[in-house]
């Protein structure tokens, strides 16, 4: 008989041995709940998933919302400057933001049998560099990951500056640089982060145009925002012209004479308790190449589009949090083997329902499908993901969240056609400090 | 060599980022030691029931210290309770906010009253000393801070030169409205003590 005590010293002393994060999947950035000696559930549900104080200090340009009063005066932006903390590094960055976790994975492959790995990892481990130029509007935010997946492999998803104006009820905001999917779209539904490990297959799949929609790419933003008193209401738009990614989110290299071009844009309604909807659109041009390296090489210049709508809503006082979306996508597509042109279309969609039992307890459950269609495709083919899982933090503040998640996924290929399943079993502690 | 210069630069700069980190992480996460204890046995059954619904609701963004800790008019705590249910992702109802301020206005008037009491019999005779002992247990200290000491924010070094004493009667008596200095009662005697403190803050 194993005591809870016994069971969270084993958590801890898991995370001790390991290190650090999930596979692509963010964290809070603790220098902000230093900043403002708030513990991290004023801006998350359980990190890193944003509730609508988080979304609002995201769109104040990083600066804590305050009191929307019914009967006084809204404060200017300038205003929220000019009571903030002394500036320190101490509450501008963090360094350890750090995810161990154990995987253990069963591939199935038609017509291959199937194989088995496990491995105990740092996961993660993530900088963050966020704040505010004192006395101004200008805001700046980066994020460095050093390890991602498991692998070593620094890298910058978000490094940009941006400027916030107005009152905290009617701002807006414009940024110039990189930036993570994360950075403008979406009430909770449609972030790309969730309580189960793995995000939702609309976001993270690869289609054979190689396109993946969770990118950072390089660009300017702007937005507005709009706030009812008490935030009962939260409105919002955002529009992003971006620029120098491959349709895998990879970076065009300087010597590279290939096109990347996107516009992103999204209109988000919150409706207090918590619940909220969004309408995502993204329209792209950009080079693709078939067959890298063989004879028959070609290059060409396909059109990628995303038109999605995503809603939760939250059932009494942060109890139970349904979710779901549907993103349909319309893509370009030349035939590698006779280079005859058509199309590649999906329409992908997830359901999600969370239970948090209390502060810092949740139980989590969602199920993906992706249909894919492609011209010359025998029929369209479908891919499945389901996860549950479980979420605790183990500290008042909720910076310390350890969780277990098991899923599975299965499909067939839209273009060879061969089928195959994945089996799923994740413990991870993530760090935020 | 001038390699070496920036590398050695590089190395003190991200080790000292990282102590000042280490240590700010250990005093937000770790540290518990400022907590305020509230034995609430002898309090009237609905201001019980009153501490409840405020450790639960009002522990959800920050600690309740803050709370425990600082001073308000009965009209300061009403208005307090409503500006935190003006708070994005803030969920407290009329009736919980009710109950949390008639708890927030019956431990002022009873538990720091009597606090306030013990401190300033123990202070010292001189108004200054008094004065100073008041500021902490008024918690001035959790908004303002004197020589580096409390919330940096809002400094006060330096205050006995800007103002007058009858004008810092006035502001701390009754804050100017739209003042994020808040209400509070402090009665004639902590009012002068205090005051003579904050003009030895040269
Ligand atoms: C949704 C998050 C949230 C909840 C719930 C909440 N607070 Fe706050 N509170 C804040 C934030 C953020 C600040 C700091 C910014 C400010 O003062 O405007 C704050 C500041 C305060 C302050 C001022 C402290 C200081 O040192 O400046 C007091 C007092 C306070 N809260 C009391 C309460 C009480 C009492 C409750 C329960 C009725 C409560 N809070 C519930 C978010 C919250
Ligand atoms: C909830 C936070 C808070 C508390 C508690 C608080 N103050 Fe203040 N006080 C402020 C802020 C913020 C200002 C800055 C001006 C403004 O917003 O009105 C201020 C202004 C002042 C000023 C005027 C400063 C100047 O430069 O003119 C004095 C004096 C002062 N406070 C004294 C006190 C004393 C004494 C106490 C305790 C009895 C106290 N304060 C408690 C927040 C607070």
């Amino acid at each position: 008989m194993i005591s809870r005590s016994h069971l969270i010293s084993f958590f801890c002393a898991v995370g001790a041995f390991l290190t650090v994060l999930f596979p692509r999947q963010a964290s809070a950035v603790p220098q902000y709940a230093r900043r403002y000696g708030i513990t991290c559930y004023a801006c998350h549900t359980i990190p890193p998933v944003l509730n609508e104080q988080g979304y609002m200090f995201q769109k104040l340009g990083h600066h804590l919302p305050p009191a929307l009063e019914v009967s006084k005066p809204v404060e200017r932006i300038l205003d929220l400057v000019r009571k903030e903390r002394e500036w320190t590094v101490a509450n501008n960055a963090s360094f350890a933001v750090s995810d161990f976790n154990y995987q253990a994975q069963k591939n199935t492959q038609q017509g291959q049998g199937s194989n088995s790995t496990s491995a105990i990892q740092v996961g993660s481990w993530n900088a963050y560099f966020g704040g505010w130029i004192p006395d101004t509007n200008f805001f700046y935010y980066s994020e460095f990951d050093i390890v991602t997946n498991g692998q070593t492999n620094p890298n910058m998803p978000n490094a940009h500056i941006g400027y916030v104006g107005g009152t905290a009820k009617s701002s807006w905001y414009a940024i110039v640089g990189r930036q993570h999917l994360e950075v403008s779209e979406g009430t909770r539904a449609a972030q790309i982060y969730s309580l189960l490990p793995n995000a939702p297959l609309i976001f993270e799949n690869t289609g054979p145009t190689n396109f993946i929609f969770d990118q950072s790419p390089v660009g300017a933003a702007a937005g507005y925002t709009w706030a009812s008193s008490k935030y009962r209401n939260i409105l919002s738009v955002n529009a992003k012209v971006t620029d120098g990614d491959n349709a895998d989110g990879s970076e065009i290299l300087g010597a590279s004479s290939k096109n990347g071009k996107d516009i992103w844009a999204d209109a988000d309604w919150w409706y207090a308790p918590e619940s909220g909807v969004s309408f995502i659109t993204y329209q792209g041009k950009k080079d693709q190449i078939q067959n890298s390296g063989l004879a028959n090489q070609f290059t060409y210049n396909a059109r990628i589009r995303r038109e999605g709508a995503f809603a939760n809503y939250m059932i009494g006082r942060d109890k139970v949090d349904l979710l779901g979306g549907f993103l349909h996508g319309n893509d370009d597509w030349q035939d590698p083997a006779t280079q005859a042109p058509g199309t590649y279309l999906t329409n992908g969609g997830f359901g999600e329902a969370d239970y948090y039992i209390w502060r810092g307890l949740a139980l989590a459950a969602r199920y993906d499908r992706l249909r894919q269609d492609v011209t010359g495709g025998v029929h369209p083919t479908n891919l499945e993901q389901w996860q549950v899982g479980a979420e605790k933090a183990f500290t008042p503040m909720g910076n310390i969240v350890g969780r277990i998640a098991a899923g599975n996924s299965h499909g067939i290929d839209p273009v060879a056609f061969t089928g195959s399943a994945t089996r799923t079993f994740e413990a991870d502690i993530q760090f935020n400090f | 060599m001038k390699q070496t210069v920036l590398w050695r630069f590089l190395l003190a700069a991200s080790l000292t980022a990282l102590l000042a980190i280490a240590t700010s992480a250990v005093a937000q996460f770790g540290s518990h030691e400022d907590e305020v204890k509230v034995d609430v046995s002898s309090y009237p059954a609905d201001v019980q029931n009153g501490y409840k619904v405020f450790a639960n609701k009002c522990s959800e963004c920050h600690s309740l210290t803050s709370s425990l800790k600082q001073s308000r008019s009965p009209e300061g705590w009403t208005e307090e309770v409503h500006r935190m249910q003006a708070m994005a992702s803030s969920h407290i109802n009329n009736n919980e906010a009710d109950l949390i301020t008639k708890f927030l206005v019956y431990d002022e008037a009873h538990r720091k009253a009597v606090a306030r009491e013990t401190a300033s019999a123990a202070a010292g005779s001189s108004p200054e000393e008094a004065g100073k002992q008041a500021f902490e247990s008024y918690g001035c200290s959790s908004c303002h801070s004197v020589a580096g000491a409390g919330n940096t924010s809002a400094p006060l070094d330096g205050i006995g030169n800007k103002r007058a004493a009858e004008e810092l009667k006035k502001l701390i008596a009754s804050p100017p409205s739209g003042s994020t200095m808040p209400a509070m009662d402090v009665p004639a005697k902590d009012l002068n003590n205090l005051v003579a403190y904050l003009l030895t803050l040269k």
